[in-house]
């Protein structure tokens, strides 16, 4: 029985089609036709007719050959609407003869949350070693992540996290403003980045010591992500984790579909867990933020100036001090004025009983590009 | 029991032929729901996003009433299904097939035919029936399963969709 459609319902459908460019043409008795480029479906609107189940799985049936991809996988898309899905399939020794013991299970499931932990962590901060300083927001993060339903056949673990989370504090402000993206997706960039790093770092010629811990933080590597992948990748057992981007949130850069770290490889991501462990390395990142005020002891000296902003974000928001040059002065007035964010490249610095500030500024400029640096993959 | 269960299923498997050959060669799409009894759908047919939902039967021993129309006690649970709200009609094929399956297909000067016919006739609209197990539809003789027939049936469900 084909059953990947059951978990779509018309509303998320008619969402999901007119995301992407479909026109409603007509409506039926129970139903409405829809069309794109000469080619039309039809998409049941009444859940109580006899014949719902059949025309719903028409439908994505029909939809999936005409973006080519599978059926599974859109169904999947469609029913969780503007989500980032990232499946983790296993495979290898441990999960030959179709079944696995159910602590294994659970260690990967565990140490995925750790994963997913530590990406909202470096979302905020991109820091070598968090400890005790994982900000409650990317606990709470991790809490909300779905698992979706596995694959039949084999361990795959879809996991979404969903754009447009009903619980996130409601910020219209912020999703208004350019260079804004949801804290969640900012999370599977960070992902995304930090196991691509951790594959380069680990396939680079020389392995990585105390002096690229700055580089690896600054891509999102953290002694907690390593730890996460340490517990995923064992002797006889690999991951490769697939990052389906919903296009309900613009792309501002090309992140990695597929990433793999095969078995052979667990013992260089336990030494680069050792590496980063307890290093006090911060790395530098790209804060977008609102300026809140601005100071300057002297406006005719042209010496610059000092000021706040407040990071642009939902529960994972933070007050943020610098203090810039004259250049770097001016563009943080003009987005003042102008009531945009500006995207600062630095370094946090935190300093017990102060507030945290950003130093070793290398570029200030109006929100519009990408914060993520994903480098060689 | 086996031996008669396989009997049944080389006329069911036959009578699919002139589902997808009639549709075929009316240039619609014609989609199986995989061997399974999906809500009382055997096949969907499709011309372009508007569609019929088939239920077929095959039989070498057809029964006929005074009309000489032929009469098929459709199972309850088919029926409500099918004379139940539903955005895809639901229509009855009747398959007649010869006794003898090695007569079933013949060629001829070119020409492959398949033995004998098929009948349609729509079920939604027809009244609701309370019986328990079954419900008797009456299929017209002249209702052949043609590419006519199937786009006139199609214009007829089109012309509803407006």
């Amino acid at each position: 029985m084909r059953t990947a459609h059951l978990g779509v319902t018309p509303s998320a459908l008619t969402a999901w089609l007119e995301l992407r460019g479909w026109r409603q043409e007509r409506l039926k008795t129970y139903a409405s036709i829809w069309s794109k480029d000469d080619v039309e479906i039809l998409v049941p609107n009444d859940t109580t007719t006899a014949d719902y189940q059949i025309r719903v799985r028409d439908a994505v049936e029909d939809l999936a050959r005409s973006e080519d991809t599978s059926v599974d996988d859109l169904a999947l898309e469609i029913s969780l609407g503007a989500s980032d899905v990232i499946s983790w399939r296993f495979y290898g020794e441990e999960t030959r003869g179709g079944l696995i013991p159910l602590g294994n299970a659970a260690e990967y499931v565990a140490n995925i949350k750790r994963a997913f932990v530590a990406a909202a962590s470096s979302a905020v901060f991109r820091r070598a070693f968090f400890g005790r300083r994982v900000p409650i927001s990317a606990r709470l993060l991790a809490e909300d992540v779905q698992l979706a339903p596995t694959r039949p056949g084999s361990y795959i673990f879809p996991t979404s996290l969903q754009l447009d989370a009903p619980n996130a504090d409601p910020n219209e402000l912020a999703g208004a403003m350019p260079g804004y993206e949801p804290y969640e997706r900012r999370t599977a960039l960070s992902l995304a980045a930090g196991v691509s790093a951790v594959r380069s770092a680990i396939a680079a010629q020389r392995s990585p010591t105390a002096a690229d811990t700055v580089g690896l933080a600054s891509r999102g590597v953290s002694y907690e992500l390593c730890a996460a992948l340490a517990g995923l990748v064992g002797e006889s057992l690999s991951v490769e984790l697939t990052f389906k981007w919903s296009t309900t949130v613009d792309l501002r850069v090309d992140p990695p579909r597929q990433i793999r770290l095969k078995s052979s490889e667990a013992a260089e991501v336990r030494s680069l867990a050792n590496l980063m462990y307890g290093s006090a390395s911060t790395g530098t990142q790209t804060f977008t933020a609102l300026v809140t005020t601005l100071h300057q002891d002297d406006p005719r000296a042209a010496n610059g100036g000092s000021v706040r902003m407040r990071t642009v974000g939902r529960r994972e928001s933070q007050l943020l001090l610098a203090d810039l040059v004259e250049a770097f002065y001016r563009v943080a007035l003009r987005a003042h004025e102008m009531r945009t964010p500006i995207e600062v490249d630095g370094r946090l610095v935190e300093t017990p009983g102060h507030r945290s500030r950003i130093e070793d500024i290398t570029d200030i400029r109006i929100a519009s590009q990408s914060s993520i640096d994903f480098g060689a993959i | 029991v086996a031996r008669i269960g396989i009997e049944e299923n080389y006329k069911s498997w036959f009578s699919h032929s002139f589902v997808t050959a009639a549709s075929a060669a009316a240039g619609m799409t014609c989609v199986p729901t995989g061997g399974q009894d999906f809500d009382g759908v055997d096949f969907t047919i499709r011309r372009g996003a508007i569609g019929i939902d088939l239920q077929l039967k095959a039989t070498d021993s057809p029964s006929v009433n005074n009309d000489q129309d032929f009469v098929v006690d459709l199972d309850a649970r088919t029926y409500n299904l099918f004379t139940s709200p539903r955005t895809n009609p639901g229509y009855l094929v009747l398959v007649t097939v010869g006794s003898d399956r090695s007569h079933w297909l013949r060629h001829s000067g070119g020409t492959t035919q398949l033995e004998h016919e098929a009948r349609w006739v729509r079920v939604t609209g027809l009244p609701a029936s309370d019986n328990s197990t079954s419900t008797r539809v009456v299929i017209p003789r002249q209702n052949l399963l043609t590419a006519r027939a199937l786009h006139d049936v199609m214009d007829l469900v089109e012309a509803e969709a407006r």
